[in-house]
């Protein structure tokens, strides 16, 4: 091989811009193995997660959550099977969340997005919330909404009222204590879909915000739950 | 003209006669000291810049240029890719200063909302609480602490009630407890998580903003 190069030279200038060259070109790669698969034995289960890397980046997608899952799934000794799974799926939801939210403010909104969609909420509802609140990051209410859903709250009804509290400019402490206050009425007995109906009744009366109106409200005190 | 040139000849011998005789101490200290002196150094990035200019580069020296430049491209990239975000093709979430417009790209791909939210994503103290007495190592594993085991060791108080602080951001947050290092636990004063992909045992928290 060697004999190929001897007494070859090469202009130092061409040297360094195909270093840099090279190195754009690898970036990707380089990225999506330093993600944790390295930690995964499984060799087609590593060189395919690292596939769902790639393509997920090539679509824009940030991979940190894809990296969390991996960490996630290994952290919990799963079958590696089971991490590529659990990372091919939650790459699709990635990706209509980073749709749907577009433009998302930040890596936990996005997987918030990603959260509501597992639970079932539709990638409209994503939407319209979006609409609602274009500049706020809806983090805290997709939260919510993925744990009203969780506590088998219908997800049409919660939904509704979450847009609903969310249009009358319902502030993320308000939508914090709803979700709470269901959660303990839901426990306490109570059918999940009346709990919910109560409890925005209750901080509907503390909203004076006509419709349409996005901004944040100064903090209202909760409703007070009941001992 | 012999005599104008004796009286130059006087003048200057004149001149020098009144001068102080030599310190030969002084002379000595002077002489070194510009010894010692060393000589300015060329700076490092003059070096590089001849370097550069001279036309050509051995095959050893190649390989070396290849990997520096490999490294530096590295760099770079990943510092593009930051400021470009995630419509580029290398995508990355940037929360940028204020703008009130989101922005939406032509090509009707999602962009990063540049907006004035810095304070709602900022973390908060969380307190962690397990009641568990038995246990000789309590840790919090969760995707705030993206589930890597023990970065979180609990402390143990009087009564056998193990407690962390830490800094969390708002949104809905899964976790666990593992105790002695391999037993996954739910909180119970929090909602179980479901976990649909790894089938542990966890539970949720919803952090409020600040």
């Amino acid at each position: 091989m060697s004999h190929l190069f001897a007494g070859r030279r090469f202009q130092r200038r061409t040297v360094c811009a195909a270093g840099l060259l090279l190195a754009c070109t690898l970036r990707a790669p380089l990225n999506a193995q330093g993600a944790g698969t390295e930690q995964i034995s499984d060799v087609r289960v590593r060189t395919a997660i690292q596939l769902v890397f790639r393509n997920t980046q090539a679509k824009g997608v940030p991979t940190e959550p894809l990296a969390r899952k991996v960490r996630e799934g290994v952290s919990k000794q799963a079958d590696p099977a089971r991490i590529q799974s659990a990372v091919q799926l939650l790459a699709q939801r990635l990706e209509t969340s980073f749709q749907a939210l577009a433009p998302i403010t930040s890596l936990e909104e996005l997987s918030a997005g990603a959260g509501a969609l597992q639970v079932g909420v539709p990638a409209q509802t994503l939407r319209e919330l979006r609409k609602l609140s274009p500049t706020q990051p809806l983090t805290v209410p997709l939260g919510i909404l993925t744990e009203l859903v969780a506590h088998q709250v219908p997800v049409a009804l919660a939904t509704r009222k979450i847009r609903e509290l969310l249009a009358r400019g319902a502030n993320n402490a308000q939508l914090v204590a709803l979700g709470e206050n269901v959660e303990a009425d839901v426990a306490a007995g109570m059918v999940p879909d009346a709990a919910l109906d109560l409890r925005a009744k209750g901080v509907m009366s503390l909203l004076t915000a006509p419709v349409g109106v996005t901004t944040v409200v100064p903090s209202a005190k909760p409703p007070i739950r009941p001992k | 003209m012999h005599e104008e040139r004796d009286d130059a000849i006087e003048r200057v011998k004149a001149a020098l006669k009144p001068l102080p005789p030599t310190d030969a101490h002084a002379v000595a200290r002077v002489l070194s000291a510009v010894h010692g002196r060393t000589p300015q150094p060329t700076p490092r990035w003059r070096e590089f810049l001849d370097w550069l200019r001279t036309p050509s580069l051995s095959v050893a020296a190649t390989g070396g240029v290849a990997v520096a430049a490999l490294f530096v491209g590295y760099m770079l990239s990943d510092t593009a890719r930051t400021l470009r975000g995630p419509n580029s093709a290398a995508p990355a979430v940037a929360v940028a200063p204020s703008s009130t417009e989101p922005t939406v790209a032509e090509d009707s791909r999602p962009v990063v909302a540049v907006s004035s939210i810095d304070d709602a994503e900022r973390a908060v103290p969380v307190q962690f609480v397990l009641n568990l007495p038995s246990a000789m190592s309590v840790s919090v594993v969760g995707d705030f602490n993206n589930w890597t085991v023990n970065q979180a060791p609990m402390q143990k108080f009087a009564g056998g009630a193990w407690t962390v602080t830490l800094p969390v951001k708002p949104g809905r947050h899964e976790y666990a407890f593992v105790v002695d290092g391999k037993t996954w636990m739910a909180d119970p004063r929090q909602p179980k998580a479901r976990d649909n992909d790894f089938g542990k045992p966890g539970s949720v928290i919803v952090v409020n903003t600040p």
